[in-house]
């Protein structure tokens, strides 16, 4: 990546590195077809097919899902952009047995400026929280050629 | 491609570039201005280079004059002025800057605990009150030709001092401060042709030069090594900069403020010990003001900028570049 396509905030790798050092220890696990296991946490978007995790992993317990593009809003700037970016992650809490709430806190704790949206578990769907994460960066303007 | 966005014929904000010089007073700096209104640029000292102003969301300026009214008999009554005096005057608001570097070998920028190197030059107005700096703004407005030539710029140049700086810090906001600034001498207005390659504008300021133990072009060596036993108490500290872990570093230099960036602590309690700090060539010596405690846990910081090397815009070694700090590092020993 060029220098002029860095934005000064942490990449999406940071992002995730630091996500699961909040909540790493809440969330559940994949479990492959090699009967290996991964923590829970999916990045959508990286190609075709990845916006959800491959049809024979199976999942337990809560999974995490971060949208790999933020969306970003500009501040204005003057002599640089300073863009608002906002990562939308959502939790999804497949075991019955289990709750968000902790995850909730945590959140909360760490971003207290974030949106979070419960919502509660029906009878045809599980209990879910997104999460909308704002993060402010700057960004360099494109150059005169 | 040309500059032919929508809106391309009015300026935007984000496409000026602010940029400072800390001059060495008493002298300062001025642009020069042809019968033609175009704008030759100070040449700078050595040593010295412009510095962005990032994390800016308000600049405005304005030109006080200052006019005498007078009335000559025989003009019908109609007033006449002189231009008495006249000042510039700027007002900014931007964000509370972080420090951000690009690790050598790497494109991921890293946040580090210190100001922005634009932020520090803000932030010491708070307490030094006749710290000059000269400031130049530049407005991009495109190519002399179209879509060929020479890169044209409206240059606002003027030396001068920051006042009133506010840091209002709502919570759960970002941290915005704001800052006057009152010109010192004549400002100087006009175009400057950037020849044939536009102004970077922008671009993440990494002025930190990157150094390691036993890696990379910038290593360091202390004595006594880190994790030492048994270290006399007489013993002389010293970290040692190389290249290669043979050849000396040069044009190395300790900063304007002094050795205090090399600290010399008790590990457990933090407790400074005294000591001077001297640079021969490429070997810093911390010399301890009394003998070092026995059997203690003695910890060597040295702090991001501790010391500097002059650097030509490739970031090799010249004497006549500019000063950039080096990435700090500590190392703690055992005495006997």
């Amino acid at each position: 990546m060029s220098d002029q396509l860095v934005e000064r905030g942490p990449n999406l790798l940071q992002i995730r590195e630091q996500l699961l050092d909040l909540f790493g220890a809440q969330l559940g696990v994949y479990i492959l077809p090699s009967g290996a296991t991964k923590p829970a946490f999916w990045i959508t978007g990286g190609g075709k097919g990845q916006h959800r995790v491959p049809p024979d992993w199976k999942i337990r317990g809560i999974e995490a899902v971060l949208q790999r593009r933020p969306v970003r809003q500009g501040l204005g700037g003057i002599g640089t952009i300073i863009a608002k970016r906002i990562w939308s992650l959502t939790f999804v809490c497949y075991d019955s047995t289990q709750t968000l709430d902790d995850i909730d806190l945590l959140i909360f704790r760490a971003f207290p400026d974030a949106q979070r949206r419960p919502r509660p578990a029906t009878d045809d769907t599980y209990e879910q929280l997104n999460v909308e994460l704002p993060d402010v960066v700057t960004i360099q303007p494109t150059q005169l050629t | 491609m040309a500059d032919f966005a929508i809106g391309g014929s009015i300026h935007k904000a984000n496409r000026s570039l602010l940029r400072m010089v800390i001059p060495t007073l008493p002298n300062r700096y001025f642009a020069t201005r042809d019968g033609a209104g175009m704008i030759t640029l100070p040449t700078l000292a050595t040593g010295q280079a412009y510095i962005e102003m990032q994390g800016i969301t308000k600049c405005g300026f304005k030109v006080d004059d200052r006019e005498e009214e007078f009335r000559l008999f025989g003009d019908d009554g109609w007033f006449d002025s002189v231009t008495t005096a006249s000042k510039l005057s700027a007002s900014c608001e931007s964000f509370f800057m972080k420090n951000i570097e690009v690790p050598g070998g790497s494109t991921v920028p890293e946040i580090r605990g210190d100001y922005s190197e634009d932020f520090a030059i803000v932030e010491r107005s708070r307490y030094d009150k006749d710290y000059e700096v000269y400031f130049e703004i530049l407005k991009e407005m495109g190519r002399a030709q179209g879509s060929t030539g020479n890169f044209i710029y409206d240059f606002a140049g003027f030396n001068g001092v920051i006042r009133g700086y506010n840091d209002p810090s709502a919570s759960e906001s970002l941290t915005k401060i704001t800052f006057d600034v009152n010109s010192r001498g004549r400002p100087v207005f006009g175009r400057y042709d950037a020849g044939a390659t536009p102004l970077s504008i922008g671009a993440i300021q990494s002025t930190q030069l990157a150094t390691a133990a036993s890696s990379g072009t910038r290593r360091w060596a202390t004595s006594p090594v880190d994790n030492a036993s048994a270290v006399a108490v007489s013993a002389a500290i010293t970290v040692t900069y190389t290249i290669d872990g043979t050849a000396a570093l040069t044009q190395l230099a300790l900063p304007p403020t002094g050795g205090g960036g090399f600290r010399l602590e008790n590990a457990s309690s933090g407790i400074q010990i005294l000591a001077g700090v001297a640079l021969a060539s490429n070997v810093v010596t911390i010399t301890p003001a009394a003998s070092l405690p026995a059997a203690t846990i003695l910890r060597l910081r040295v702090a991001d900028g501790a010391i500097q090397q002059s650097v030509d815009a490739s970031n090799n070694a010249s004497a006549n570049g500019v000063r950039k700090s080096l990435q700090g590092f500590s190392t703690t020993f055992r005495t006997a």
